[in-house]
């Protein structure tokens, strides 16, 4: 047993903390691969205790006054609930803005850790770790997150930031933007996360999705998007196109559950095999639509 | 964007800073390294021994205190992120005179070896501090990060609704 | 939550005023002047030659007291309770990856890590073996000279092939039981502290002190009265630290440098040295009438008990005699072998091998009822043991109707839950179910084992009624006990009151915290020594104060002449009185009740639970949510009303999580599960808001052997009903555990029950 005690390089690590975006950059810059950004911490000190390098700069973001802050604010002819990187994922839970405007947030947050950990846990972390089990309700959201690095800021879908594997980590998710649209209230959302336990644990899978039904009864905005523990979260595209222009009654669930299969490629681990979340997700996904038409007790 | 400007006003942290807080009301002021963690600060510097150690990932809750009245895990709080802020212990509680939480888990039996107690009492009085009437829905998220090994849960539901109902 | 006996008395456990503020001092809590921090290197390959181990360049680190190998052990290089086999600091091989190989005393915890790492190990690895089918294959490299097996255990009866031939049904299948973690919240620690005359004082948590002191000597080369146990609090134990685990290593490094050494395992530590329940696999082939009676019951028992014995074969024995539980079958052929491999070691663990050999015990009963087409409680109802019947072994019991009054109670309960989940609809996605299972459990540790019990009672000098024990408080509620039995029995007040256990300088012999038997004990040693007791005391006070005898009697704070108003005399006033005279004490020490029978481990107290469970099964995920539960025990009147709940509903709940979700996995001898991320205990939202428990207080007529302790049987017939309870609400039977949310959703697509698969 290599028994060193995992984090005890973390007496040797300097702390920074800058005040500013700007200077938050600056440090990351300086020190390159030796310092990563550090918020609330609670899933890079999970990490650190189960091997993973401690670096020797943390760049804490904590004193950084813009990326705080719930609000909704107006982009074009949109609604856009921008919520600051550095907010907890309590906040998130419990801000009136969010329980209000994307209550599927709130309600996607509760299933993450513990009080205690959310309490600490930003939102901004969850994702940047990009197996957050936010991300796939930021998916079916269209959600965006603000991106800075040192030459310039912008702004980004959260699928096409996922996708883009050229992304560096230098990389610092300062905002999240949440559309709010009209068409919204017509929209019908659902999110579940499987664990091996009821609450407080990582996810097996993790599933999303939106849909609404127009005038003619057919299924429009149809997003599905799955991740969660070790799985890489995406949307799933193919299996989305199965849906569009058709009623609900004239949906193939076989169709639509062999699509699920092919198109989520889940990982294996000690206790549940990728076919298993597979099937998970499917199921889950298959009976959430059927709910739309046909509700029964929950 | 100066980078170079940004430099020099960036504060640094490292190895030993002095810590300035409130344990229980009282302020401490102690050398300690940025990275410590809170659980270690308060056993080892302020010999609060009440908050306990089990998992240290922030995993099973024993470590739990309010930091500016929130709930957190010690064990994941780093010295530099506790700065200027208030910690409340389980030795802190019920120093005012209410000891409802702690009467109510003696009367309903909510503990037995007692170790997961003083963070399961934390986590109580986060939640009692929010929804004084908890349904049976907000004491499981509530309650949901703290691991008791012993009760099986019962008698620390008891407790909680012993509270809810005013007897305590 | 119900519970049928109401709390008769509002008082609160001794030690609960210091648990809820804080204030108690575990002794993984203590520190002391000029105290070192331990840390233990433990091997690096679940088997390996070691060819050389090099210290000098973690002795030469700043920081660093000293570096201890096996060559600094006093002693004996070895311990376990039973066969002392497992090295303390292994020489020249290790057997699994919590073996020890070198210990550092050092100023602080970082560098006491930092010198772990200086340390050169060089390792030859050989062939792991991680199973015990390859333990038990012919050409198996030996992990001990003995041999792969570390017992066999058989018990037989009748002729069982021939009862097969004759039988209308039978019905054989294989469990698995998985490798459960204790996962007690304060992990093993503690502080050794050296004196100058060259004794130490040993804080640190264990279920029988006085079997550490003797271990320790052993280790030690040292007198046992040169070593004090300090083994109280706990903060959980469950059978998990009555084996030496720190204290070898900490009383080492303590002496060598003559400073007080503390050693606390992380929980990563803990997982990889610390003990796990036994993984079994049993097969099991019964068979039954056509009326259901069964006759015949054939049982194969392998059990992994990894590298080394510690209360391995005990634990085999208990199987064994366990594996016909509460029934009555003519024909028996049991056999169980203990087999050592390279994984974690197995050893005690509450429940002590009843938990896996019930689970395929009823396991079998509930797959008989099914192919007979018999309800299962009548299938139960006909073969269950009648009160005089003999024990499993056939060897004379204390006579008891516990568990056809367990199973009736538990039949009406099974009656309502089915009423009433008729009238309550399922979500589209769920199907719930209901089950039920019946358990029966041996107190004490069985014939032909030392199983010494004792106490003292006395006036101490402050003018207290002084109790004491030679048990531990792992947060069982023993203090509670032994506070309730003696306010009763005694007729004083908790003020008077002063209990000492879990220090071999203050207590007497009672034997180890374990194996239900505290509340036995200190019942039987309490009504042993209370005539004794309180003649002595009347009759000094009848001298003092010129009273007769026969009107004096104990009371709150002193004692009273029968009629009086207060006290003629109090507890402080005699202790003031007799401070020149000889002490007011009484012992007892006796012999745990065992049967008169020479059967080996064989069981004399027993007692009984049963289990009635609801559960929902997710048609999606597979999963399974236990949502109603009741348990019925009979083991005698209730002693301590919260303490007797709490052990069985968190009894209940740990062998929910048995059942459900935990496993200490390992792969190719090395743990995959090392901390609560991974290794999943049920939280609060896992569990049934909806238990209730029922004690059936009574007591075979003439039962003279008082209340029985309860400390395991709420944690045996769970297992059994839950998986009774998925077969109710899908068809399926489980068999290999915890039960794997991949399985049930295969037999729930096999079964069509999602139209789309």
């Amino acid at each position: 047993m290599t028994t060193k005690k995992e984090n005890s390089s973390l007496a040797s690590s300097v702390i920074w903390t800058p005040t500013t975006i700007q200077e938050a950059l600056a440090k990351k810059k300086e020190f390159g691969a030796d310092a990563c950004f550090i918020s609330g911490g609670t899933l890079l000190q999970l990490q650190w205790e189960n091997g993973n390098k401690v670096p020797k700069n943390l760049i804490s973001l904590q004193l950084i006054q813009k990326m705080q802050g719930i609000e909704v604010e107006r982009d074009h002819d949109c609604k856009v609930l921008s919520i600051g990187a550095l907010s907890t994922l309590a906040t998130c839970q419990n801000h009136s803005l969010v329980t209000m405007e994307r209550k599927l947030l709130s309600e996607v947050v509760k299933h993450i850790a513990a009080p205690a950990v959310r309490n600490q846990a930003t939102i901004g972390g969850n994702i940047a770790g990009r197996s957050g089990d936010v991300i796939p309700a930021l998916l079916v959201m269209d959600a965006e997150i603000s991106l800075c690095n040192k030459v310039s800021s912008l702004k980004k879908s959260v699928w096409s930031w996922l996708k883009d594997k050229e992304d560096q980590q230098d990389d610092l998710l300062t905002q999240v933007h949440l559309p709010i649209n009209e068409q919204e209230r017509n929209m019908h959302y659902f999110y579940k996360k499987i664990g091996r336990r009821e609450a407080f644990t990582a996810a097996i899978v993790t599933v999303a999705g939106s849909m609404s039904l127009n005038e003619l009864g057919e299924l429009d905005h149809v997003r599905l998007a799955v991740g969660g523990g070790d799985n890489l979260p995406h949307r799933l595209k193919a299996t989305e196109r199965l849906f569009k222009g058709e009623k609900l009654s004239t949906v193939t669930w076989k169709e639509v559950y062999s699509s699920i299969l092919k198109e989520f490629l889940p990982t294996t681990d000690a206790f549940l095999s990728a076919d298993y979340r597979k099937k998970v997700a499917a199921h889950i996904i298959i009976s959430e639509l059927q709910e739309l038409v046909f509700p029964s007790l929950k | 964007m100066d980078l170079n400007k940004a430099d020099h006003v960036v504060s640094k942290m490292k190895e030993e800073f002095t810590l300035s807080f409130l344990v229980n009301g009282q302020k401490h002021e102690l050398p300690v390294q940025a990275s410590a963690r809170l659980v270690d600060i308060l056993r080892e510097k302020v010999h609060l021994t009440g908050t306990k150690v089990s998992c240290g990932i922030g995993r099973c809750g024993a470590c739990s205190v309010l930091l500016d009245g929130q709930l957190v895990n010690a064990c994941l709080v780093m010295a530099y992120q506790v700065n200027g802020k208030s910690v409340l212990t389980i030795e802190g509680l019920g120093t005012d005179g209410n000891r409802n939480i702690q009467e109510a888990f003696l009367h309903e039996g909510g503990f037995q070896c007692g170790y997961c107690t003083s963070g399961m009492i934390m986590a109580v009085k986060a939640l009692v501090d929010a929804v004084p009437n908890p349904t049976e829905e907000d004491i499981k998220e509530a309650l949901s990060g703290n691991l008791c090994r012993c009760t099986g849960y019962g008698g620390i539901i008891r407790a909680v609704q012993r509270l809810a109902n005013g007897n305590a | 939550m119900k519970f049928n006996i109401s709390e008769r008395e509002g008082r609160v456990r001794p030690d609960g005023m210091a648990k809820v503020t804080g204030d108690l001092k575990y002794l993984t809590d203590l520190t002391f002047p000029n105290m070192l921090h331990g840390k233990i290197l433990r091997s690096s390959y679940p088997h390996a030659n070691i060819v050389s181990i090099k210290t000098e360049r973690a002795e030469q680190l700043p920081g660093v007291a000293v570096v201890i190998t096996h060559k600094d052990v006093p002693g004996m290089n070895r311990f376990g309770i039973i066969f002392p086999d497992q090295p303390v600091f292994c020489e020249d091989k290790v057997r699994y990856m919590g073996d020890a190989i070198a210990a550092v005393a050092a100023e602080s915890e970082a560098i006491a890590y930092e010198a772990l790492a200086l340390i050169e190990v060089v390792y030859e690895e050989l062939p792991v073996i991680d199973d015990p089918k390859k333990a038990l294959a012919k050409d198996a490299p030996k992990l001990h000279p003995s041999g792969n097996i570390l017992h066999r255990a058989t018990f037989k009866n009748g002729d069982v092939s021939k009862a097969f031939d004759d039988c209308f049904t039978v019905v054989e299948e294989t469990y698995e039981l998985p490798r459960q973690m204790h996962a007690y919240l304060e992990t093993e620690g503690g502080v050794i502290v050296p004196k100058e005359d060259g004794s130490i004082t040993v804080y640190a948590g264990t279920q029988h002190g006085f079997k550490d002191r003797f271990q320790l000597a052993r280790i030690l080369a040292k007198p046992e009265h040169e070593i004090r146990i300090i083994s109280s609090p706990m903060g959980g134990s469950f059978g998990g630290k009555d084996e030496l685990n720190i204290q070898p290593y900490g009383a080492i490094l303590a002496l060598v440098t003559g400073r007080p050494v503390k050693v606390h395992h992380t929980r990563k530590e803990s997982v990889w040295a610390g003990l796990k329940r036994h993984p079994m696999r049993i097969t099991m082939k019964t068979g039954a009438s056509k009326t259901g009676k069964i006759v015949a019951h054939e049982v194969r028992i392998i059990a992994d008990t990894g590298a080394y014995a510690t209360l391995g074969p005990a634990v085999l024995d208990f199987a064994v005699e366990h594996a016909s539980g509460p029934y009555i079958i003519p024909n028996i052929d049991i056999e169980g072998l203990s087999v050592f491999t390279n994984n974690g070691v197995s050893g005690e663990f509450r429940g002590f091998g009843g938990n896996q050999i019930t689970f395929a015990l009823e396991g079998q009963i509930n797959r008989l009822a099914e192919a007979l087409g018999i309800d299962p409680i009548e299938l139960r109802r006909k073969n269950i043991r009648k009160a005089t019947d003999k024990g499993p072994l056939g060897q004379r019991i204390a006579p008891s109707n516990g568990a056809l009054e367990v199973l009736e109670s538990i039949n009406a309960l099974c009656m309502k839950q089915k009423e009433k989940q008729k009238q309550e609809p399922c979500s589209k996605w769920k199907r719930k179910g209901t089950g039920m299972a019946l358990a029966m459990h041996g107190g004490g540790l069985g014939f032909g084992r030392l199983d010494s019990a004792g106490g003292r009672l006395a006036l101490n000098h402050e003018g207290k009624i002084e109790i004491a024990f030679g048990f531990e408080e792992c947060g069982q509620g023993l203090l509670a006990v032994i506070e309730n039995i003696v306010i009763k029995e005694i007729g004083c007040s908790q003020n008077d009151l002063k209990i000492v256990i879990g220090d071999t300088a203050l207590v007497p012999v009672s034997g180890s915290s374990t194996a239900s038997r505290g509340t036995s004990i200190v019942w039987q040693s309490v009504q042993r020594m209370k005539e004794p007791f309180t003649q002595k005391i009347c009759k000094r006070v009848s001298q003092l104060l010129s009273i007769p005898e026969n009107e004096l009697i104990l009371g709150e704070n002193g004692l009273w002449r029968v009629n009086g108003k207060h006290p003629c005399m109090t507890y402080k006033q005699l202790a003031q009185e007799m401070k020149d005279g000889s002490p007011l004490v009484v012992y007892t020490n006796f012999h745990f009740p065992t049967t008169p029978d020479a059967v080996i481990g064989g069981h004399y107290l027993y007692t009984f639970g049963g289990v009635k469970v609801e559960v929902e099964v997710d048609l999606l995920t597979g999963k399974v949510k236990v949502t109603d539960l009741d348990h019925v025990i009979a083991a005698g009147p209730v002693i301590s009303p919260n303490g007797y709940r709490g052990q069985i509903e968190g009894g209940g709940v740990m062998s929910l999580g048995y059942t459900l979700m935990e496993e200490a996995k390992m792969e190719g001898g090395r743990y995959v599960t090392e901390n609560f991320d991974t290794y999943l205990i049920p939280g609060i939202a896992d569990i049934p808001f909806h238990t209730n428990v029922q004690a059936i207080e009574a007591l075979y007529k003439d039962d003279s052997h008082g209340p029985r302790g309860v400390g395991e049987i709420g944690t045996i017939a769970i297992t059994p009903a839950i998986v009774n309870a998925i077969h109710d609400a899908i068809g399926h039977w489980v068999q290999h555990l915890p039960v794997s949310s991949e399985e049930i959703l295969e037999a729930i697509e096999v079964r069509r029950m999602l139209e789309w698969t």
